[in-house]
């Protein structure tokens, strides 16, 4: 029984190959956007990478909506730029690079506007701890949903290459050597600079992990 | 004591770390108290930025939220509204059935009446319509008819002119075809006669040629007659 049950899944494997086999990469789709402005093929890229791009935008700006706006910039940016990719690069690769760098450039305007500062920033788990205690909801739905307000809180307090490196390793899981890629610096740079964020953010997080649990008890 | 490095303890983090390395470094954790507090506290970091939702999701609920309000606030105002429809129907319907048979009768005739004079207005309206549509009619017709024709001259005028131009080609290329034939012939004259005097040249060459050998002949003979005797 076993076997037969397994049948349509292994059909299904062969088949997940198959479709591989024929499948055009990212690189194939680019290279038509690049020669014949082909617009199919930059809508199959627009789809199958705006999620990931809206998810590292959102989570380096901190606001879905800003997170919205940098994704369109960066495929509009890909489109006008289409011709400076280099044939033999990794297309998501120059893709997180551009994504990076448009966040980076509106989080310095941000700083520059003195819309956001990175130190007036320390009391905003406080007030998302505020905020979110309006709501009424049992305790361990809110004590989750203030942990998670307080991860994002520090992951903005944290510096931008150091947010930059902890999103794209342990949110969309990105390996060391892609992260060293995108932000073309040597892989030991970047595992270093993993572990200071990571020490960075355990250091802001661990005691407002206490006072939670200590509220909950 | 030696403590790892950072960046062995992520490799241990991410379990990329070899079988050997990973003793080594477990080791370490059941040691050194510091080391442990510090990795334990990296490991529920990394949980928490692993298991960290989009942004989107508290926003979407919002938005949800806000929707749902809209649509009960829709919905209110639209049943209000059918509340109102329908008592201003029922009240419509309640206060009919309270008109009596003398207005119902009187209403029938006022009815038949104003029917009668409406149908009598509509026919004598509707005479001139006909008048006009018949008129509108017969001009739409001369005009198509006076269209017709004029496209009609003016394609024969275009196929007379075409038919003028294929034919002066035609008269051309006859010409030219006159003149390459006359040309041909001309040189084919002027070949053959050419051919011909180099034919009579060489007649005439061959016949001197032939005379002064049978010349030499003779004498030859004469020579060697004389010779015998």
């Amino acid at each position: 029984m076993p076997a037969v049950r397994d049948q349509p899944r292994q059909n299904k494997g062969k088949l997940s190959i198959l479709a591989a086999m024929f499948s055009t990469t990212d690189e194939q789709q680019m290279w038509r956007v690049q020669t014949t402005d082909d617009h199919a093929a930059f809508v199959h890229l627009v789809q199958r990478w705006e999620q990931p791009i809206l998810r590292l935008c959102a989570r380096m700006m901190g606001n879905l909506q800003q997170g919205e706006d940098l994704k369109q910039e960066t495929f509009t940016r890909i489109f006008v730029h289409r011709k400076d990719f280099r044939q033999g690069a990794k297309f998501s690769t120059w893709l997180w690079r551009i994504a990076l760098n448009l966040c980076y450039d509106e989080l310095r305007k941000r700083q520059r506007h003195g819309e956001f500062s990175l130190e007036d920033s320390a009391g905003e788990a406080a007030s998302a701890r505020e905020r979110v205690c309006e709501e009424p909801s049992p305790d361990a739905r809110l004590a989750t949903r203030e942990e998670c307000e307080l991860v994002r809180g520090a992951l903005l307090r944290l510096p931008e290459a150091h947010r930059a490196v902890l999103v794209l390793r342990y949110c969309e899981g990105l390996k060391l050597r892609e992260i060293a890629d995108i932000l073309e610096i040597p892989e030991t740079t970047a595992s270093s600079r993993i572990a200071v964020g990571l020490a960075q953010i355990t250091r802001l997080l661990e005691p407002q992990f206490d006072e939670i649990k200590a509220k909950i008890c | 004591m030696n403590h790892p490095t950072q960046n062995e303890w992520l490799l241990y983090l991410d379990g990329e770390a070899s079988p050997e390395e990973m003793h080594r470094l477990l080791e370490h954790l059941e040691q050194c108290p510091m080391c442990a507090t510090e990795v334990a506290g990296w490991k529920r970091s990394v949980q928490k930025l692993q298991r960290l939702p989009f942004p989107a999701s508290a926003q979407l609920r919002t938005d949800r939220r806000r929707d749902a309000l809209w649509a009960s606030t829709f919905l209110k105002w639209g049943l209000a509204a059918a509340i109102v429809l329908f008592v201003g129907f029922a009240f419509g319907r309640f206060s009919s059935l309270r008109t009596n048979a003398l207005e119902q009768s009187v209403a029938t005739q006022v009815h038949e009446e104003l029917r009668r004079e409406l149908s009598a207005d509509l026919l004598t309206a509707l005479d001139p319509e006909r008048e006009v549509q018949d008129e509108f009619q017969k001009q739409l017709r001369v005009k198509l008819e006076s269209a017709l024709a004029k496209t009609a001259a003016q394609n024969a005028r275009q196929y007379r002119d075409l038919m003028q131009v294929a034919q002066q080609q035609r008269q051309q290329d006859q010409k030219r075809l006159l003149t390459l034939i006359m040309e041909f012939r001309d040189q084919q004259i002027s070949d053959t006669l050419a051919l011909r005097r180099d034919l009579e040249t060489a007649v005439s060459t061959a016949d001197s040629d032939l005379r002064q050998d049978s010349r030499r002949i003779s004498q030859l003979a004469d020579t060697l007659s004389t010779v015998q005797k």
